[in-house]
């Protein structure tokens, strides 16, 4: 309740008071005035003079008219009307106030007595003769006297009565007016207060609102000051990535030369710490960015399976590395597919995943996702590290705070990662938090309102439009638009080393004029350059209808942004190169776009065929046709030795060894194409991992028939392209 | 043809107005009062039994419809049972259609009383007071008395103006 004023709530009590006292005397002057009685007042008056004149009027009768035995019966008559006025002021309401005057009751009871008298000498009379006349009108003539001085008595009472009553009144008029002048003082005294306390208010109020003017401008200039900021990191982020991108591309070309052993190492070395730098760069850009509020969702159908799938899959070497199992649960009673932003999803369980990998160093790292409430989904990561003070568990989620300073100093990082995740989680509207106890592990746990949807999935982007050029790589004539030195040296070089001749155009109008002088099998286009950006350059490409319609244009972006890859799409570019260049990634990309192939990954599961062809092919011409026999002999005889070992880790229920066993025999058969071979490891591996090494029975058994039908498919080819 | 006619509608309705008039005005033949006349009601009355007028002695007052009824009234120290035709039916029976009528007592006194407080109160002309006939000296023979203790807003200078003592004629103007 609000507090008023001491002032203002005894004036408006004072005033109440004096209102209803105010009340009180007007009900009293009114109740005074109906009591008064004036019908009464006059009545007695009236009746007074009524009795005086009956008596005159009977003297009257009796001295002026005949007198009869008719005549008695009419002055009886008149005398019983005179009795009968005289019993109203014995009986009637006038009587009371015959009583309260001593004058006029005194009169009265002389009345009553001569009356009586006269009642006698009436009733007595037998005839009215002029003796029995002269003692009526003796007797009259004295009432007559008697009646006059009551209506005199009457008269002098009632002006008693009044100037009492006057005199009352006017003492209840002054109480009354001085009650109103009370009233009217509380309400001024009211009022006054009234009135300073809105004074005050309207002071206070104005006193607010230029408070909360230069807040407002503080707040401006603080946002502004923060906006600058953003923008600078953003700005300084972009300047940092380009050289960085040239260190890395350069490094990568590096490390394929075969170098002295020291110098391998230090290209290595060098590709390593400017790859995590960048890690590092991008952290911050994507902090900034969602510091500045400029972060977008981009919500569409996701399948959890695959990207719980994608995420794992990206750890697993790492985890291989340090020994760790690396589990993935995903519960049955989700539905297939949910709605909700798969990038920034992916974001999250990737920094919550590499925080668990990198902070555990034996046991495992299982990441599971269940439904809990009505609509919302809980990814729990699950690891048997080091855990975390309970201490530090609070700040864990703010920005560029690590568990403690010597983590920093052990681990590295920005520190920005989980920051990023909060920020991420709470912009999807869900929360985010963490359980853990110092040396029992940590459960990093996030929960997300996910609505699940029947529409079909979104075609994926990266599809490459089916078109065959059948063309070797070293036949096809490319074209590269980079505006940067250092990237255009990077793209020169790897497609150089991949085997293709470029032609370079340092902006959107160069590559333009050299489009319309000659034709190019493809297109690599930086998206950001000063005159044309790389968009508006295809979308004019497109526009013409030769060749330049349909040539396969590849996005080089500097990355980060997510929806940058919608956006060349949208303007008619076929694929999407994130910089920096890696010469694992070009070489797919050139290969899908100008061979017509398809990434192995793609292959459907389960109807894998025995050998992958293009891999052969690819060695052959990268090789050569000896090297190549040399590495699939190395392959068979490797993988001959290999599978004993699977099977006696198998029987011994072994899984750490099995795993990495399996993953060795993964890559070396996907080296040489053997793709089915490659497909069992894999499965092997995943049992080994995920615990479950009974179910690897089938595929130990099959392993031996398979890698020798595998083999023998392999020699058929060889032949084949021998014969060519 | 159909002027005539209408005349004779006309005729017929006029006649048998009258017809009723007269039927209502007969119904119910007034001998003459054999006692002392108490009431006299004159002027503009439909039903006579003498001289135009219509006399009333107490044995005719006595067999109209009567009430009883126990009120205080502002000149009686207390309550008493009043006895008396009711008004309305000595109105009725001396055929008075007027809105108004003129009460006047033995002692010259005159009011006018509005004929409705006759049908909207159960107003009597008092002849008895606790089963005495009242004497002249007592306010009667009649006396013009309002059912006050059962209508309390009754109590005000007009209708204490209307209650007329010792009344001896009514006239209807």
């Amino acid at each position: 309740m609000r507090r008023y004023p001491l002032r203002l709530v005894f004036s408006a009590v004072a005033a109440l008071t004096f209102f209803a006292a105010a009340m009180v005397v007007i009900g009293l002057v009114a109740w005074r005035h109906d009591n008064l009685s004036h019908q009464v007042v006059e009545d007695i008056t009236w009746h007074s003079y009524k009795l005086d004149r009956d008596v005159v009027l009977l003297r009257n009768h009796l001295l002026f008219g005949e007198h009869g035995p008719e005549q008695l019966a009419g002055f009886r008559l008149e005398f019983d009307l005179l009795f009968s006025r005289l019993n109203l002021f014995r009986h009637s309401d006038i009587h009371d106030l015959v009583e309260d005057a001593p004058a006029a009751r005194r009169q009265l009871s002389i009345i009553i007595s001569l009356m009586q008298d006269l009642d006698a000498e009436v009733s007595a009379l037998a005839s009215l003769d002029s003796e029995a006349e002269a003692v009526l009108d003796q007797h009259l003539a004295a009432l007559s006297t008697e009646t006059e001085r009551l209506i005199m008595a009457v008269n002098g009472h009632l002006a008693e009565i009044n100037t009492a009553e006057r005199v009352r009144l006017q003492r209840l008029y002054l109480l009354l007016l001085v009650m109103i002048l009370g009233m009217s003082l509380a309400g001024g005294v009211m009022l006054a207060v009234l009135f300073k306390e809105a004074r005050d208010n309207e002071a206070s109020r104005k006193a607010l609102e230029t408070l909360s003017g230069e807040l407002e401008i503080s707040a401006r200039r603080a946002q502004s000051a923060s906006q600058a900021k953003s923008d600078f990191l953003a700005t300084v982020s972009h300047e940092i990535r380009t050289p960085l991108n040239g260190v890395i591309g350069m490094s990568e070309l590096l490390r394929d030369l075969e170098l002295s052993e020291p110098a391998s190492r230090y290209s290595h070395t060098i590709h390593d710490s400017a790859r995590q730098l960048m890690g590092m760069i991008d952290d911050i850009l994507d902090f900034s960015k969602i510091e500045a509020g400029r972060m977008e969702l981009d919500v569409q159908p996701v399948a959890l399976d695959a990207l719980i799938e994608d995420a794992l899959e990206l750890f697993r070497p790492r985890a291989l590395d340090k020994r760790l199992r690396l589990l993935g649960h995903v519960d049955e009673t989700l539905p297939a597919r949910l709605q909700g932003d798969p990038g920034r999803l992916r974001q999250v369980l990737l920094n919550l995943l590499a925080n668990a990998i990198k902070f555990t160093d034996r046991g495992m790292v299982r990441l599971s996702v269940a439904p809990v409430d009505e609509g919302w989904v809980q990814f729990d990561v699950v690891d048997t590290g080091q855990g975390v003070e309970a201490s530090l568990l609070p700040q864990l989620f703010e920005p560029f705070r690590q568990g403690d300073a010597s983590v920093a100093r052990r681990y590295g990082g920005t520190g920005l990662g989980l920051a990023i995740s909060k920020r991420l989680v709470v912009a999807m509207g869900g929360e985010i938090g963490v359980d853990s106890r110092r040396g029992k592990g940590s459960r990093f746990w996030f929960r997300l309102p996910l609505v699940p949807c029947d529409e079909p999935r979104r075609q994926p982007l990266t599809v490459a439009r089916a078109r065959a050029h059948p063309k070797q790589l070293a036949e096809a004539d490319l074209l590269v638009v980079e505006d940067n030195l250092v990237n255009q040296e990077v793209a020169i070089a790897m497609l150089e080393r991949l085997g293709c001749s470029a032609t370079l155009a340092s902006c959107g109008k160069e590559a333009l004029a050299l489009c319309s002088q000659r034709r190019f099998d493809l297109i690599l286009m930086d998206v950001q350059m000063p005159d044309l950006d790389g968009r508006e350059v295809t979308r004019r490409l497109r526009s013409f209808s030769d060749w330049r319609s349909e040539v396969p244009v590849v996005a080089m972006t500097a990355g980060g942004a997510s929806h940058d890859e919608s956006d060349c799409m949208a303007a008619g570019m076929n694929d999407y190169l994130t910089k920096p260049l890696l010469m694992g990634t070009l070489l797919m990309v050139l290969k899908r776009h100008l061979l017509g192939e398809s990434e192995t990954s793609t292959t459907p599961r389960g109807s894998t065929s025995l050998i992958n062809a293009d891999t052969l092919d690819a060695l052959d011409e990268g090789l050569g046709g000896e090297r190549r026999d040399a590495l699939v002999d190395l392959f068979g005889r490797q993988a001959r030795e290999r599978l004993p070992e699977i099977q006696s880790a198998y029987r011994r229920g072994e899984e750490e060894p099995l795993a990495q066993l399996a993953h060795q025999l993964r890559g070396e058969a996907a080296g040489v194409g053997a793709m089915a071979l490659a497909e069992a490891a894999r499965a092997l591996e995943r049992c080994a991992l995920d615990g479950c090494i009974e179910d690897a029975r089938g595929v130990i058994d099959a392993l031996p028939e398979l890698l020798e039908r595998t083999l023998a498919a392999i020699a058929r080819s060889e032949r084949r392209a021998s014969q060519t | 043809m159909r002027v005539p006619a209408f005349l004779c509608q006309v005729g017929v309705l006029l006649g048998l107005l009258v017809a009723g008039g007269i039927g209502q005005a007969h119904s119910q033949p007034l001998p003459a009062p054999e006692g002392p006349v108490l009431l006299k009601v004159s002027g503009n009355i439909q039903n006579t039994n003498v001289d135009a007028q219509l006399l009333l002695d107490r044995a005719m007052l006595d067999d109209l419809e009567s009430r009883a009824l126990v009120t205080d009234t502002p000149w009686h120290s207390q309550a008493s049972r009043f006895e008396g035709p009711l008004l309305r039916s000595v109105l009725e029976s001396a055929g008075v259609t007027a809105d108004s009528i003129r009460v006047h007592a033995l002692n010259g006194f005159v009011a006018d009383i509005p004929v409705s407080d006759a049908y909207r109160y159960d107003v009597i002309l008092a002849m008895k007071q606790d089963g005495e006939a009242m004497s002249v000296r007592n306010f009667g023979p009649l006396f013009v008395l309002y059912p006050f203790d059962d209508h309390p807003e009754l109590l005000n200078e007009s209708v204490q103006f209307r209650s007329v003592w010792q009344v001896d004629a009514i006239e209807v103007p």
